[in-house]
């Protein structure tokens, strides 16, 4: 099976109030202003080379508006559309969007909005593409260099596993079972990486948090002091995931939407032939928290 | 019953009920922020007014709501006196019906307390 998805192009997220959130996101997580269009804020971390990887719209209520995928080819968006239409989902086509090409848009049985598209405007990361440096100098704040993955709750996650494994061909890499043998949370792949998305039980179109990439254990406890230094909402961490090996810190940002530092430099690298590691549901604990071996309390029940 | 800082000038008093005990509330600080200081523990989430973990309900007393997610705090909510404590400010003295979870929380934290104070 070939890959036709190359990343996860966009997270958009509401926020309660636009200008304090955005200074936020701009000084404290430290992403790239690529735009501010009246009530939405386009965003990256300053190592994309597209033109934008995260959204944030006002809005009266917290929580994710859409994701977006970004396919390898042009081509690979008609194969999609193919298939949409092959499993009898409806889908709209979005003609543009902010420096966008043409997308499909249909909504996941997790009730979340996904999109897939191939064109954004090419705008090169911050450094020159002659001669660069190896990461640019007088960042603010974490200074993230991009956005890895997504996890959203579904109300029955068994079918929402199931359709971005079979509609959207992501592959699971680890997935955490009852003891009936049923999946209760599954990481999907499709980029070389442990995931791209991962669903857990919740509600409806639930948003629980985007991770945007720290690549050393410096960086990680580097964002742990600049988020305290800020009085940010440490939510966990710094620690390390079970799944996916990951380092972690979650956090909020101001209007309560969950964020993550995630560390994939701690992780394995995906072979086609990557097989999924399977967790049992009595072993929660250290599947998502690794060193503490436990679950907080707001893992499952704290989200937007 | 812990009375912590309450009756002092310039602050209001929150009473919390059905467990009994007083808090300080200052002008700035939210409902949560007040009584987390005083040492109680109760259930909260995100901080940002976005999960709504930290919904209580007032029976007496005035509060500002502050910026809440529409999605979990709804009007219909409001108008019965819930609130969303990390962004909610007191206006007056408050009388807040603790939940049963929350009201276990409480009671732990005060005996908690009462073991410092022995």
């Amino acid at each position: 099976m070939p890959y036709r998805i190359s990343r996860l192009g966009l997270v958009e997220i509401r926020s309660l109030d636009l200008d304090r959130d955005l200074d936020y996101y701009l000084n404290v997580l430290g992403l790239q202003l690529t735009a501010r269009e009246g009530k939405t804020a386009y965003l990256k971390g300053w190592d994309e080379r597209h033109a934008y990887s995260f959204a944030l719209t006002e809005s009266d209520r917290a929580g994710m508006v859409r994701m977006a995928f970004r396919t390898v080819d042009p081509e690979d968006l008609d194969y999609y559309e193919k298939r949409l239409k092959d499993f009898g989902i409806k889908y709209d086509i979005i003609p543009e969007d902010y420096r966008r090409g043409r997308a499909l848009r249909f909504t996941a049985p997790s009730g979340h909005t996904v999109e897939l598209y191939n064109e954004m405007d090419y705008t090169g990361n911050v450094l020159p593409t002659v001669n660069p440096g190896p990461w640019p100098e007088g960042l603010r704040g974490i200074a993230p260099p991009r956005l890895d993955h997504t996890l959203v709750t579904a109300p029955e996650p068994g079918k929402a596993i199931e359709f971005f494994q079979t509609v959207l061909e992501f592959r699971l890499s680890e997935m955490l079972v009852a003891p009936d043998g049923t999946i209760v949370a599954a990481w999907l792949w499709q980029r070389p990486a442990p995931h791209d998305i991962a669903i857990v039980p919740g509600k409806a179109g639930g948003f629980h948090h985007a991770a945007f990439v720290v690549d050393s254990a410096d960086a990680l406890f580097r964002a742990a002091d600049i988020l305290a230094m800020h009085k940010a909402r440490i939510d966990y961490g710094p620690g390390r995931h079970g799944i996916t090996r990951g380092t972690t810190i979650y956090f909020f940002d101001p209007s309560g939407n969950r964020l993550e530092t995630f560390g994939g430099y701690t992780a394995y690298q995906m072979d086609p032939d990557s097989r999924a590691i399977r967790w049992t549901q009595d072993q929660i604990g250290p599947a998502v928290f690794y060193y503490s071996q436990e679950l907080n309390e707001t893992f499952l029940s704290v989200y937007t | 019953m812990a009375d912590l800082g309450a009756g002092e000038a310039g602050l209001y008093t929150i009473t919390l009920r059905p467990v009994g005990g007083t808090v300080a509330c200052g002008p700035e600080e939210t409902v949560l922020a007040a009584i987390l200081r005083a040492g109680a523990s109760v259930m909260f989430g995100c901080r940002g007014g976005g999960c709504g973990t930290c919904k209580m309900r007032v029976t007496s007393g005035q509060i500002e709501h502050g910026r809440c997610s529409a999605a979990v705090l709804l009007e219909e909510e409001k108008k019965c006196g819930w609130f969303l404590s990390c962004q909610a400010r007191a206006l007056s003295d408050l009388t807040i019906e603790l939940s049963a979870a929350n009201k276990y929380r409480v009671l732990r934290s005060w005996w908690r307390l009462s073991l410092l104070d022995s």
